[in-house]
């Protein structure tokens, strides 16, 4: 029928009168590293739990390898669950967990005992397997559900925000093994986080979430460069919203005005987006660069006047945020790569210009 | 600094450690003392060493179906005391269950229908059971009237252990309650994810994770049990004793006071015995993982 690894079909799922999760159609490949992201509460968690099996679908359906799955109970689906508590069986060692799947089929003793050892491997727990839970930190109970969800070599692997109980040294340690693991195995991973900056690292593809609905499906750069709309754009890093009117539509361009200024050229592929009508420009902080003082070649790049309203500097860059003459305000990253550079010294109150690339900046219609 | 505090910590344990000491240790020390006096007629005892009590106890008898009666009473009470467990075991942990996964308004309900029958004197409920389990009584009447054969069942094991069961069902219910409603549905997830069916999921995981509820409920259930004298004479008509029964008779009509302290320190023996080996399992059990 088609060689996706998951795919839901218009799922839905109502909870009385609320729906947690509406209309949702996804495709997933085979050995994809696809990540849920998305503010709490817009569903990510009860997707999960209807492709693990926890949850009836209200409607829809999903399949598994092309195989219709939404009657089937957990036990029968082949996709396991890393949770976000972990839920690790407090009254087995760390070994009875691992083998848990394993114990529970047919496998004979030495494959068991191979398997469970070159998993443990693999996680770097070999020399705790005789623990229990309660003995074991945060990060190795983490180990200790992966180890025990991948042993039996599922087709998908999902994962509920499974670093989001680390502190902040080990996640990022554990983001780069996690994309590792995931190669090396070559599962499915399905991953739901809010944490933006995770899913862009780790993720082939995003799937940005909206009070039960896909806002965006994607790659992390064109997530992050061609959002679909503002709150996509406002969700993933850091954007200079512009309200503007648009003068003329093209191809995949646009001239729009904000205030009384020269028009301005921006990409768009909005849908709905028409001449005459309002939209909103993005152009993202470190997209734009600030000049002390009207710069001579300027090119393809759009320039703007400006006041310096605020000014943070943190070591690597320095954050302005400069009004325009046109009105609205950017912010603007500057890395702070040249000794004696004269934006550095800049200050609150001083006129400056600010360009960028006329392809930077691009019209959104809702 | 060190021996203040630790002065002020024995201070802290002496009204404890009184209490236990004038309720349970005096009293057990004075049945031991008792076990081994010579009795006195019309109840008492002299105070003369004598080891008749625990010779009457131990003696063979051919006329009984086992060394003698009194030991048949004590293999009789502790076969009822494990049959009454198992099958409190039985109802009460699908009915703590099925409490559990009620709403909050019907568990309260419940839980208070379980607690109920303690605020009436169990003597009086035991009554209730006999005009239940008569001849002339509720079940018979509806058997008879359907035109069905009565079935004698008062005065017989059954109905003994049947009230044993009522008597002892709460016990039950209420600590496998408590350890199923902590139960995280969690691991039962974890286990159905990694592939467990149902029946594995309560053998691996749900059953384990709820020992701790078992073992306590049937430890209450046992003890209270095998403790009893209320039931088998009302419900078993005084036919079939447990040693409770003869506890009572050796005080009461007998007035043979040695041979009754006789009895409960043995009792009491056998009950230790089984604890110390339910300690040592656990520890070693704990030490293992
Ligand atoms: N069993 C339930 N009954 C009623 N409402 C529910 C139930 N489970 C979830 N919801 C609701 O559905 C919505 C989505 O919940 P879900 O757990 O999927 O969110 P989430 O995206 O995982 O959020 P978070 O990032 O906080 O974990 C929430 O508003 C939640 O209140
Ligand atoms: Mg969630």
């Amino acid at each position: 029928m088609n060689n996706y690894s998951v795919e839901l079909e218009n799922v839905s799922k109502r909870f009385g009168d609320f729906m947690a999760v509406d209309a949702i159609s996804l495709q997933i490949k085979e050995g994809e590293f696809f990540s849920l992201l998305g503010p709490s509460g817009c569903g990510k968690t009860t997707t999960l739990r209807m492709i693990a099996g926890f949850e009836q679908l209200s409607q829809g359906q999903i399949y598994l390898k092309g195989e219709p799955v939404a009657h089937l109970p957990p036990f029968k689906r082949n996709v396991n669950t890393v949770f976000q508590d972990y839920a690790l069986f407090p009254h087995m060692t760390v070994d009875q967990n691992v083998g848990f799947s394993l114990d529970i089929q047919n496998t004979t003793k030495s494959e068991r005992d191979d398997r469970v050892e070159r998993v443990l491997e693999m996680v770097h727990l070999t020399h705790l397997k005789d623990r229990r839970p309660s003995q074991l930190s945060g990060g190795q109970q983490q180990r200790v559900a992966l180890a025990r969800a991948v042993v039996n070599q599922p087709d998908v692997l999902l994962l509920d925000e499974p670093l989001s109980a680390l502190d902040l040294k080990l996640r990022q340690a554990m983001r780069l093994e996690l994309k590792q693991l995931q190669r090396q195995l070559g599962i499915t991973f399905i991953f739901v986080t809010h944490d933006q900056e995770e899913a862009l690292f780790m993720s082939d593809r995003i799937a940005v979430m909206d009070k039960g609905k896909v806002a965006q499906i994607g790659s992390p750069g064109e997530i992050y460069d061609r959002p679909v709309n503002r709150y996509v754009a406002d969700f993933i890093g850091e954007t200079n919203f512009l309200e503007c009117t648009v003068l003329e539509m093209d191809q995949d361009a646009a001239t729009v005005q904000v205030g009384e200024q020269s028009p301005w050229r921006v990409t768009c592929d909005a849908a709905g987006a028409r001449a005459g009508g309002a939209g909103v420009v993005i152009v993202r902080p470190e997209k734009i660069d600030i000049h002390v003082r009207m710069p001579a070649e300027t090119g393809q790049r759009i320039i703007a006047a400006g006041v310096i309203r605020d000014k943070v500097w943190i070591g690597t860059d320095t954050h302005f945020t400069v009004a325009l003459e046109q009105g609205g305000q950017v912010r603007v990253r500057h890395q702070n790569m040249v000794m004696g550079d004269p934006v550095i010294g800049l200050n609150t109150g001083d006129r400056v210009q600010v360009s960028w690339q006329w392809e930077a900046a691009r019209l959104l219609i809702d | 600094m060190e021996k203040r505090r630790k002065l002020v910590l024995s201070a802290l344990l002496l009204p404890g450690a009184l209490w236990i000491v004038l309720l349970y240790v005096a009293p057990s020390i004075l049945i031991v003392i008792y076990s081994f006096l010579t009795r006195q007629m019309g109840g008492g005892v002299i105070w003369a060493f004598s080891l008749d009590a625990y010779q009457k106890l131990f003696s063979y008898n051919p006329d009984s179906r086992f060394i003698n009666d009194f030991v048949v009473i004590f293999l009789r009470t502790f076969w009822w005391g494990l049959l009454t467990t198992f099958i409190c075991l039985a109802v009460g942990y699908p009915l703590a269950f099925f409490i559990t996964r009620q709403k909050a308004g019907t568990r309260a309900v419940l839980l208070f229908l379980i607690i109920i029958p303690f605020w009436t004197n169990f003597l009086v409920r035991t009554y209730a059971w006999k005009f239940i389990l008569n001849n002339n009584g509720l079940i018979n009447v509806i058997l008879s009237s359907l035109g069905f054969r009565r079935i004698p069942m008062i005065n017989t094991p059954f109905a003994v252990i049947i009230g044993l069961v009522y008597g002892a069902l709460p016990f039950m219910v209420l600590p496998l309650y408590a350890a199923l409603d902590n139960f995280n549905y969690r691991y039962v997830e974890a286990a159905q994810d990694l592939g467990a069916s149902y029946l594995t999921v309560f053998r691996k995981v749900f059953w384990p994770l709820t020992l701790p509820g078992v073992v306590t409920g049937s430890l209450l259930v046992f003890i209270l049990t095998i403790g009893q004298f209320v039931v088998p004479v009302i419900l078993g008509g005084g036919k079939v004793s447990m040693i409770g029964n003869l506890l009572a008779q050796q005080f009461g009509m007998a007035f043979d006071w040695p041979f009754g302290s006789a009895i409960a320190v043995v009792f009491i023996l056998l009950m230790m015995i089984g604890i110390v080996y339910y300690i040592r399992v656990e520890a070693r059990k704990e030490a293992s993982s």
